[in-house]
This record gives structure tokens, C-alpha cells and sequence, in this order.
């Protein structure tokens, strides 16, 4: 944060700036409060009473405030065996995902590489077509992955969209630094470890927070390739009760009423808002990289 | 630090690649469910697949019945199921186990927006599950047939009996429906709703404020509509009150006015007297219905959120309109819905009513289809299917069934005065933690006579009378044996159904008015609603027929 | 040989042997992006295999009995009544979508960029994409409260303005605007991380410099700012050319209903609803087949246009 104070000293605000620092804040601090809201509404049906939860409405403060939700959740072993499944993919999904993601994308950033364009034009390809549920089904069975936690990382392990960002990111790092590593030497790979890594970390963390994102937010995979229900992912075991029965049978044409008799409003938002809070949380750990001037800081240093 | 992660990735890379050539299959990409499981191998009583029904006309059941409970040998079995009860281990399946020698496994559906992919994949996978579960999936089913993935279990419905005795005295037609056209079976139905389970509600508080009676035509109902709109029943000195509300987006909420006209109906096919099948919304009833409705909608007799896709629990426990259309089951005291509307409503009180006498002068309750909406099947997959067959079977018997579902009578429940007093109930928390298993297998057949002990006696009387009052109605729906079997219909319906959305929904909030119902019928014909007709009136004969045969032949009676 | 003849043989020979060297030399990178290519061809490659099944009569649970058709199933989703229609409104949807949910990111990421205070920016950061993480389902169901006819707090603002009962969601004018605005909402805040990641790249010392030469705070950003992000700015937008004709299946799906279809109905949302009464895989991989290609043909144009006007494409 050096730059930002030396610059702060050597201006005076005009007015004109002035006026625009009120108005920037002032309509982040509303922006924010709206974009708040969902989450809080879920959090404050969380903690309200089932039967005042079951008439709907908005929201800002509990009604009938009750911890009894959570409890209930907590006591659940669905939760439990989501969380297991799916901290243990999003961990070792993003660290080998955004790993695999580097290395693939600083040769595509070479344009001395011969045949780049063909092998970056066939990584864009996969981007655009996609086969669909079926022959990635067979192929996990094929395999032999099928309901094994392993199918959860691997099949989305590489994303083209994360390698074109990243190629791109490593595209402005100027050539002139890895011009002085290789007079003294160093080929490629060492280049690639000990220059170009340690200069991109706003890059990957950027890639990382998104890889572990997309893990954490994936439902479908379990749909695809797991049977045994403690291997749900928790997006599963949440997207599994908020589905509606009535709505199901109703485009099935059904007059039926479900024989459930359970009002499982509060324990949906419970679950809800467990399934998102530990992912929230990791974005402050991220932001320290996206602190300007890093990249430059990393040369001198 | 730098060396040993260039090492360790490249490891790693390595390992991926081998892990993943080492299992790798060639070209097996496409490999058909053909090649999974072994073909039900018959043992001993050596079941010929000859039907009963049509060649011999003679349903003697072949070989010697098995015992179930009396089997060596375990056998490995797997279910795929949704609903009730699905954590492994619980106490109502190790006693399942233990009665019958089985190893049960659990396969659970993700829920019902992805549950019919998943059930499309474990029968597409070469690795079916030894018993599957359905909804809906008429399509799919004759392809299931087709390729031989489904046993014909007609031979040991007629041996082993209790399933198939239930659903004969409930109701003849659901197994006709469940049956080929060659008296086989292979989707068992596993759950049949009641034959009315809907009634009309109304709020008696509301009504004794204004003092008014309970209406026993549709006009009186509609004024007691307006009142509730009007004359601010509930005394708060706000115009906050409707007439009619409920299940947003759904048509089943007009069921009053539906009933009014004959053949009206928003959905399903009609037949007249005549024998001659028409497309309900297209009929002549279902515009006069459509007016009405249009009417009070305009007049703000309606909540006016009647349009949009609100859920019905929910406008229900919010309250705010008087009359609705809905559930007989929230009159059991237990009702989720009712508690919370009681509980922001203390004085409000929904009272069910009989039906109103409409234009057509017979009054009548929306009926449900005597077919199952949920089947299960054995697959090929299974090594035993006469012997999972006769322990499915002994399972659904009276005291059996309510064990698997209530659980045991002093332990999980008691009955004082003849009401049902649960000590853990199916659907509660302790079911869950304690992990007992009541309502295990829940839709894999179901009981409604005395094997449903929760509903209390009146709500069964409701339910029955609701059921008898259903009758003249169901009897001009038609109800299809495979609707893929139409298809001219499974080709055009998304459209035709678009339009008739569209339409129908424009009329009632307002958009469109009943005026250019013959434009809409045009498009319909456009649509290609002409030839889906012609050919639904050529299946309706052939199945008219069949049905009249089996019940004289009594194949699977 | 004459100096002349030999560079006329030499020019072949030192193509291939050029070749060889410059693979020699890059082998290390030729290594590095070995497992990435490997994991693509067989987690992405392989079942594209059967992409085929777009050109079959596919029966999932007897595969041996799929029959070829060529373009049949093409024609069948060409000439369904309602295609042009969803076709349509998928283009209107999502290009409209584009043009106003693609700037706001950058200038809102922009305007957080100006803000001195460290604190509020992380505070800020973190609270605008709480949105994203919530999904569809939860979010319609909040926007259909605050739309409901008669007690809905959006409602009543929109009769309060305009003096009109409007239900948004039953009106065919009112509906996609609501659609472009709350998946601006949802995804406004997600979508500006990409470009804090770009703008902490830019030397702050270019700032200095500028500073010390008497710009101010617009100056700089169109001189330094804008330009330094610019490539990622492109590259962002060629990418989202992939979701051309993905106009939002889950939002639309959960908010939308009948009276909507004529500007709501998307390829994906009615070829949805084809699948319900008829599950054809041939189909829904034709229908995506055909979403494919469109994406392909734009993605190279604007990367196309993208390099014609000095900026840097995906290759």
C-alpha cells in the first residue's frame, strides 16, 4: 500500500473529487445492504419458529426466534457425510485443479511454441461442446470410478475457461524477466516454478477461489456418478430437500398429496445457509492477493 | 521448496494417467445395459413365460409356492427408491433382513427434479439396481420392456397374492393398467391415490360474522366470494380479505367451476356417453368454465396471486381468503398447514364442505386415475425373482405392512380409542436420529384401507365420501393404459399443452377474453390436435375393449 | 553449388529441421502442458464421441439398436412450431443480458478501485457476491414475494411510480427486464473479482508518474487503468460469446409460466419441456449440438475482430 500514500500526499482533492468520494460510498454502502438481503432472509427464516416460517413473507428479523433448527440439522448424519464428501473434493480439487490449470496454460502462452494455437484451439473446443450426461456416465463407469469420490474431482479438474484466463494472465508478465533467469541458465520449467508462479499469486488465486467455488457449488456430478448416500455432495443432500414434491408430481400430471406431513421450511434454510457460509469465508484469505503493485513487488524483492 | 513440489506434481500427473489407462475400457463407450446382470434364471419351480391370460384362458400358478422366511441362503438385493425412510442400517430394515436372510441395499434418488435422470442412468449403466422405482416415465418404461431389462411378475402375483388382492378390492382397474395387452406384468404399482383426495374448505368463522349459510350452489358460492371480498368478514376494518384462493397456477383450484359443465376439464381427455373422446380443454365446458372464472377473477373475488406459481401450503397458512379447494388430508389435527395457519389465525376456522351443485346439477369431487402414478419393478438384474417376489409380497400383507410403516404397536405407537397416537412418528426427527426406519420403501406400495392408521376416522369418512363423490366425473375422464402408446399426442402435446397454458391463463387474468375461443381452437388444430384426437379415439375403442375383456376373464383378479 | 542453388534446396530441409529444433528446445513446456492435454482428450474428448448420438435414433437402454439419421433430428428441432420463437428470445434475452450485465462489472470493480478506504473495500468485496452463492431456486422464490400482486414491496414501489397495477411476472412487457435485472444482481458482484485480479497487476508507479505530471483521477483512469486491463476486458468478452444462447435456463425456469412463453420460452426451457413428455437423448443432443456451433462461429468472429483491432485474441 505504499503507492496509494505517496500518491494520497502529493494531490489536493478538488471538490469535484471530493463530492465523487460521498457519492462512491454512499451508493456501495446501499448496493451492498441490497445485495445482503437474500442471504439475510434465509439466515432470519433459519432461526424462526417452523410454523411462522411456513407462511412466507420478508424476513428482517426472526419470527418466534428458536436455535431448535440447527439442532435438528447438526443431529441430521446427511450433513456430516456432505460436508466429509465435499470439503474433501473442493481441497483436493483445487489445489490439483488449479495446478494442472498453470501448467497447461503458461506453454499455450508461448507463442514460440510450436503448434500452440492447434493444441489452445482444441482446449477452447471442449469449452464449447460438451457431450452431455450419458457418454460422461459411461465413461466414469468405464473407467471404474463409479461411486467413488474420485469421480467428484476428476472429470472437472481442468476448466478451458480457467486456462484461457490464466494463459492470458501470464501473457503480461513482460519477457524481459525470464530474459535474465535464462542467461543464468535456467530452462523452461525451472523459469516457470521459481519466476513466473510466484508472480502470478493474484492470478491464482483468482483461479483457485473460482476452481473452488464451482467444487463446492456441484450437485450434478453426484447425480452422475455416485450411488451410496454417504457419498452426497452437500449441494446434493441440500438440493435433495428443496425440491418440491407437489411441483414434481403436479408436471406429472399427479393428484396426489405427498404423505409427507413435515414442514421442512426452517430445516431447508438451515441447510442452506450451512452449505454456504464456510464458502463465503474463504474470500477474505483470497483478497490479500489482490493487493496492486504484487506482481511488480515480486520483481524488486 | 520448489524441487520437491516439481516432483510431487509430476508424480501425481503420472499416477493420474496410470489410474486412469489402468481401469480404462476400449471403445466401450456406448456398451449397452444388454450386457449387464444375468437373465432371471429361474430356479426350481421353473416359471414358463407363457401368460395366462388370452392363450390358455387359464391362470393356474406353476410349481410349488417358496416360503420366503424359510431361505438358506442370503441374498444380496437393491432397491432404488426416493421417498420415506433412506439411511441404511435402520432397525425396520435389519429386521427385514432378518425375517427374510436378505442383504438390503439402499440406492437413494437425488430428489425429484433429478430423480428421473438417475433412474434413466442405473437402467442405462449395464448395472441395474435388483428392484427400480418410477414415476411417470411411460416412455421409457416400453423401452425398459423392450430391451428385456423388467421380469414378468404375473405368475407370482397370482401365487403370492396379498399385493394383488389389495389392489383388487380398492379398486379392479388399477391392475388393468398395470397389465400388457398379453396379460404380463412388469411395472407393479406402488402407489394409487385415493379416489378423491381433495374436498372443498370454507371458514366458518368468516361465515358467522356475516352471518351467512353454507352454500350448496355455485351461485350462492359465489356470493359468499363476493362477501368474503366485500364485507370485510374477518371485522379488522381492512380490505385485505379475498373469496377464493390456493394453489397458484393450478387448475385443479377452480375445481368448483370445472365440475360445473360436463366434460370441462383443463387436462385430460373426456369421453361422452356416446363413447366419442374429446380433448378437454377444447370442450365447450371448459370455455363456460373459463368465463366464470374470468369473471370472478376480474371482480377481485380471487387473490389476485391465483395466477402465478404460489405453493399451497404456504397461501394457506397465510390465510386471507375464505374458500379453497384443496386437501382432505388437512383435517387430520396433525397437519403441518393447519397448525401454522391456526397458530397466526387462533379464531380461523376451515370447515370441509360437500361439493356445490354447479350447471350440471350433479355436484362432484375431482377424481384421481384408478392407475398407479408410481410403479416399481424387479429387474433382470436380480438372481431370484420368484423369491424376492413372494418376501416383497409377504411384506405388504395387513400386520406386516403396518410394522414396515407405523412400526410396532406399545413401541412406536399406540391406539387410544381407536385413534392412531404416534410415539415417533414416520415423518418426525427421532425417526431420523434414532435411526428406526418407519416408512421404509415408502411408495413401493402403499396401503389406504385399514393399513393407513394415521388419518383420523373422520378424515377417512372425508376421504371416502370425497372418493363416491368422484365417481360420474372419473367415469368421463379417460384414462390411458401407456399414454406413449399415443403417439401423435407424445409428439404434439408440448405444443398443444403451450397454447392451452398460454390461453387459458391469459383468460383468466385477463389478457384474453373467451371471445377468440375459436381462434384458440384453431390453433389447436393447428397444433395438430385433429390427428392426435382421431388416434386417441381409435386407442380409446381397442382399450374400452380390452378392459370390458379382462374384467371377464379375470386374468390377475 | 552456387551460393544461390544451395539456399534454394536449404529453405525445406531448415523448415523441418527448424521445426525440430524449436520443439527441442521448448521441450520442457511441451512437458508441462502434457498432463493438461491428456486430461483433456480423455475427460472431454473421449465421450464427445458421442456427440454422434445427435445424428442417431439413440436408445440408451438397447444402444445396439440406434439407427442412423442423419440430420432428421436437426430437422425435427428447425421445424418444431414454437423454434423460431424460443430461438429468438434466447437472442434477445441473452444479448440484452450481455449488454448491460457485461460493463457493469468492470465499472463497478472500477469504482471500488478508486476507494482509499481498505476496510470497506474488503467489507464491500464480500457482501456484493453474497448473491451468486444463493441459488435460483431460493432467489425466485424471494423475487416472486416481492412481486406478489397484492403485497409485494417491488409491486407496490412500481404502482407507487407509475400509478399502473402491473404483475411483473404475468406480463409480457415487464418480464425480461426483470429477468436482465435481478441476474445483474446475482452475478454483478462475482463478476467483478476477475477484474480486481486484473487491475492489482497495474504498476502503481504508472499512477505516480502520472500524478507527478498533473492528471487526476479520470485521466488516469482512461490512460492507465483502462488500457492496462484491456486484455482481460477482451478476453472476458470473447468468452462469454459461449453463452450465447444459454440465456439462463435455472432463472428463467423457476420464475417463468405460460402467459410468459412468447418472450420467456428459451431453447433450453422448451426443449425441457419436449424431454418431459419424451425423453430422446437424439434430441436434447442435437438441440445442444446446435447451441455448440453457434457459440463456435461467434467466438471466432469476435476473437477475429478482436485481433483486427490490435487486441490480443484467445490464439
Amino acid at each position: 500500500m505504499m503507492g496509494r500514500k505517496v500518491k494520497g500526499t502529493a494531490i489536493q482533492s478538488s471538490v469535484g473529487e471530493k463530492i465523487f468520494t460521498v457519492l462512491n460510498y454512499t451508493f456501495f454502502i446501499v448496493l451492498c445492504l441490497v445485495m445482503l438481503y437474500p442471504f439475510w432472509h434465509v439466515i432470519m427464516v433459519s432461526l424462526s419458529s417452523p410454523s411462522q416460517a411456513l407462511r412466507g413473507g420478508i424476513f428482517l428479523l426472526p419470527k418466534d426466534f428458536t436455535f431448535s433448527t440447527y439442532v435438528s440439522v447438526f443431529q441430521s448424519k446427511d450433513i456430516y457425510s456432505g460436508f466429509y464428501t465435499t470439503i474433501f473434493v473442493s481441497v483436493i480439487g483445487t489445489v490439483l485443479g488449479t495446478f494442472l490449470t498453470a501448467l497447461t496454460a503458461y506453454p499455450l502462452s508461448k507463442d514460440r511454441l510450436r503448434g500452440g494455437k492447434v493444441l489452445m484451439f482444441l482446449v477452447l473446443f471442449t469449452m464449447i461442446f460438451n457431450a452431455g450426461m450419458i457418454p460422461n456416465y459411461l465413461l466414469i463407469k468405464n473407467i471404474g470410478l463409479y461411486d467413488n469420490r474420485f469421480a467428484l474431482i476428476l472429470p472437472l479438474l481442468v476448466s478451458a475457461y480457467n486456462c484461457i484466463i490464466m494463459k492470458s494472465f501470464f501473457r503480461s508478465i513482460p519477457e524481459s524477466l525470464e530474459e535474465s533467469a535464462r542467461i543464468d541458465g535456467a530452462n523452461d520449467m525451472r523459469i516457470f516454478f521459481s519466476i513466473i508462479l510466484p508472480l502470478s499469486k493474484a492470478t491464482i488465486a483468482t483461479i483457485a477461489l473460482f476452481t473452488a467455488v464451482m467444487y463446492w457449488n456441484d450437485y450434478l456430478s453426484t447425480v452422475l456418478y455416485i450411488q451410496s448416500s454417504d457419498k452426497w455432495s452437500l449441494q446434493a443432500v441440500l438440493r435433495n430437500m428443496l425440491t418440491n414434491t407437489q411441483q414434481a408430481m403436479q408436471s406429472a400430471g399427479v393428484n396426489v398429496r405427498a404423505q409427507q406431513n413435515t414442514n421442512a421450511e426452517t430445516i431447508k434454510a438451515a441447510n442452506i445457509v450451512v452449505a454456504t457460509l464456510p464458502i463465503l469465508i474463504i474470500y477474505p484469505f483470497v483478497q490479500k492477493y489482490f493487493v496492486k503493485g504484487v506482481m511488480i513487488g515480486g520483481v524488486k524483492g | 521448496m520448489k524441487k520437491s513440489k516439481q516432483i510431487i506434481s509430476l508424480v501425481l500427473a503420472l499416477m493420474l494417467c496410470i489410474s486412469v489407462f489402468a481401469g480404462c475400457d476400449n471403445g466401450g463407450t456406448t456398451s449397452s445395459a444388454a450386457s449387464g446382470g444375468t437373465s432371471a434364471a429361474d430356479n426350481s419351480s421353473a416359471v414358463d413365460s407363457s401368460t395366462g391370460g388370452d392363450e390358455s384362458g387359464d391362470v393356474t400358478p406353476t410349481g410349488e409356492k417358496v416360503d420366503p422366511t424359510a431361505y438358506e441362503e442370503t441374498m444380496d438385493v437393491t432397491f432404488a427408491l426416493m421417498t420415506g425412510f433412506t439411511q441404511s442400517d435402520s432397525r425396520v430394515e435389519k429386521m427385514l433382513e432378518e425375517k427374510y436372510n436378505i442383504n438390503i441395499d439402499l440406492i437413494v434418488l437425488p430428489g425429484w427434479t433429478d430423480g428421473q435422470s438417475k433412474i434413466n442412468l442405473l437402467m442405462a449403466g449395464g448395472d441395474m439396481p435388483d428392484v427400480i422405482w418410477w414415476w411417470s416415465m411411460d416412455n421409457e418404461f416400453l423401452q425398459w420392456k423392450d430391451a428385456d431389462l423388467l421380469v414378468d411378475v404375473s405368475d407370482y402375483m397370482n401365487t403370492y397374492t396379498n399385493i394383488r388382492d389389495y389392489y383388487n378390492k380398492m379398486d379392479t382397474k388399477t391392475l388393468f393398467y398395470a397389465t400388457e395387452d398379453d396379460g404380463s406384468i412388469y411395472r407393479i404399482p406402488g402407489d394409487v391415490a385415493e379416489p378423491s383426495c381433495e374436498c372443498l374448505w370454507i371458514r366458518q368463522d368468516w361465515l358467522d360474522n356475516l352471518s351467512l349459510e353454507v352454500p350448496t350452489t355455485i351461485e350462492e358460492l359465489e356470493e359468499v366470494m363476493r362477501a368474503f371480498t366485500e364485507d370485510d368478514p374477518d371485522g379488522n376494518g381492512q380490505n385485505d380479505t379475498y373469496g377464493l384462493g390456493g394453489d397458484g397456477y393450478d387448475f385443479r383450484t377452480f375445481w368448483p367451476w370445472v365440475q360445473s359443465y360436463d366434460y370441462a376439464h383443463y387436462d385430460r381427455f373426456t369421453v361422452d356417453a356416446d363413447g366419442t373422446v374429446g380433448y378437454g380443454p377444447a370442450n365447450e365446458g371448459t370455455k363456460n368454465m373459463l368465463a366464470d372464472v374470468a369473471e370472478l377473477y376480474s371482480k377481485g373475488y380471487i387473490t389476485p396471486n391465483i395466477t402465478q406459481d404460489t405453493d399451497r401450503d404456504e397461501e394457506m397458512a397465510n390465510g386471507g381468503f375464505g374458500v379453497t379447494y384443496s386437501w382432505c388430508a388437512y383435517n387430520n389435527p396433525d397437519s403441518q398447514t393447519m397448525k401454522s395457519f391456526k397458530d397466526a389465525n387462533p379464531e380461523g376456522n376451515w370447515v370441509p364442505i360437500d361439493m356445490v351443485v354447479g350447471a350440471n346439477g350433479n355436484p362432484q369431487e375431482d377424481p384421481a386415475t384408478s392407475a398407479a402414478w408410481a410403479y416399481f419393478g424387479i429387474t433382470t438384474a436380480c438372481e431370484d425373482p420368484e423369491r424376492l417376489y413372494a418376501l416383497y409380497d409377504d411384506m405388504c400383507g395387513l400386520e406386516n405392512y403396518i410394522e414396515r410403516r407405523y412400526g410396532v404397536e406399545g413401541e412406536d405407537y399406540t391406539i387410544e380409542g381407536g385413534l392412531y397416537n404416534p410415539i415417533i412418528a414416520p415423518e418426525s426427527d427421532e425417526n431420523n436420529t434414532q435411526n428406526i426406519g418407519l416408512n421404509l420403501f415408502n411408495n413401493l406400495f402403499n396401503r389406504k384401507d385399514e393399513g393407513l392408521i394415521y388419518n383420523t376416522p373422520e378424515t377417512t369418512a372425508l376421504f371416502a365420501k370425497s372418493g363416491a363423490a368422484s365417481r360420474d366425473q372419473a367415469a368421463a375422464l379417460v384414462e390411458w393404459r401407456n399414454p406413449a402408446s399415443l403417439t401423435a399426442w407424445v409428439e404434439s402435446r408440448t405444443d398443444i399443452e403451450d397454447e392451452k397454458n398460454r390461453y387459458m391463463w391469459s383468460v383468466v387474468g385477463g389478457e384474453e377474453s373467451v371471445d377468440s375461443w375459436d381462434t384458440y381452437i384453431a390453433t389447436l388444430n393447428g397444433l395438430g390436435l385433429e390427428d392426435v384426437l382421431a388416434e386417441a379415439q381409435e386407442i380409446y375403442n381397442t382399450e374400452a375393449g380390452q378392459l370390458e375383456e379382462y374384467m371377464n376373464n379375470k386374468v390377475n383378479q | 553449388m552456387s551460393v544461390r542453388e544451395k539456399s534454394a534446396i536449404a529453405p525445406k530441409n531448415s523448415y523441418w529441421r527448424q521445426m525440430g529444433k524449436d520443439i527441442l528446445r521448448d521441450k520442457w513446456l511441451y512437458l508441462l502442458v502434457l498432463p493438461g492435454i491428456l486430461f483433456f482428450i480423455i475427460f472431454k474428448y473421449i465421450p464427445m464421441i458421442d456427440l454422434r448420438i445427435a445424428f442417431m435414433n439413440y436408445n440408451p437402454f438397447a444402444p445396439d439398436k440406434s439407427t442412423w439419421v442423419g440430420f432428421a433430428q436437426f430437422e425435427a428441432l428447425f421445424t418444431k412450431p414454437a423454434f423460431l420463437k424460443v430461438l429468438r428470445n434466447t437472442l434477445v434475452i441473452s444479448i440484452s443480458k450481455m449488454i448491460i450485465g457485461f460493463p457493469i462489472p468492470i465499472i463497478l470493480a472500477l469504482l471500488m478501485n478508486e476507494m482509499r478506504n481498505i476496510r470497506f473495500k474488503k467489507v464491500a468485496q464480500t457482501l456484493l457476491y453474497l448473491p451468486y452463492f444463493i441459488s435460483w431456486v431460493i432467489l425466485a422464490g424471494i423475487i416472486m414475494n416481492f412481486l406478489d400482486p397484492s403485497n409485494g414491496l417491488i409491486t407496490g414501489i412500481i404502482k407507487a411510480v407509475s400509478g399502473k397495477d402491473i404483475q411483473v411476472l404475468t406480463s409480457k412487457t415487464a418480464f425480461v427486464p426483470m429477468l436482465i435485472i435481478s441476474d445483474l444482481y446475482k452475478g454483478m458482484g462475482w463478476g467483478t473479482i476477475i477484474y480486481f485480479a486484473a487491475l492489482s497487476g497495474v504498476d502503481p508507479q504508472l499512477y505516480e508518474a502520472a500524478a507527478i505530471d498533473g492528471a487526476k483521477r479520470f485521466r488516469q483512469l482512461l490512460h492507465i487503468t483502462l488500457p492496462a486491463i484491456m486484455p482481460t476486458i477482451i478476453i472476458m468478452l470473447i468468452l462469454n460469446m459461449n453463452n450465447i444462447l444459454n440465456a439462463g435456463f435455472d432463472q428463467i425456469f423457476m420464475l417463468y409460466s405460460a402467459p410468459v412463453y412468447d418472450v420467456a420460452d428459451i431453447i433450453d426451457t422448451y426443449v425441457y419441456r419436449i424431454g418431459i413428455q419424451k425423453t430422446d437423448y437424439s434430441f436434447t443432443t442435437a438441440a445442444g449440438l446446435f447451441k455448440s456451433v453457434i457459440a463456435l462461429i461467434l467466438i471466432v468472429s469476435v476473437n477475429f475482430l478482436a485481433k483486427k483491432t490490435g487486441n490480443e485474441g484467445i490464439w
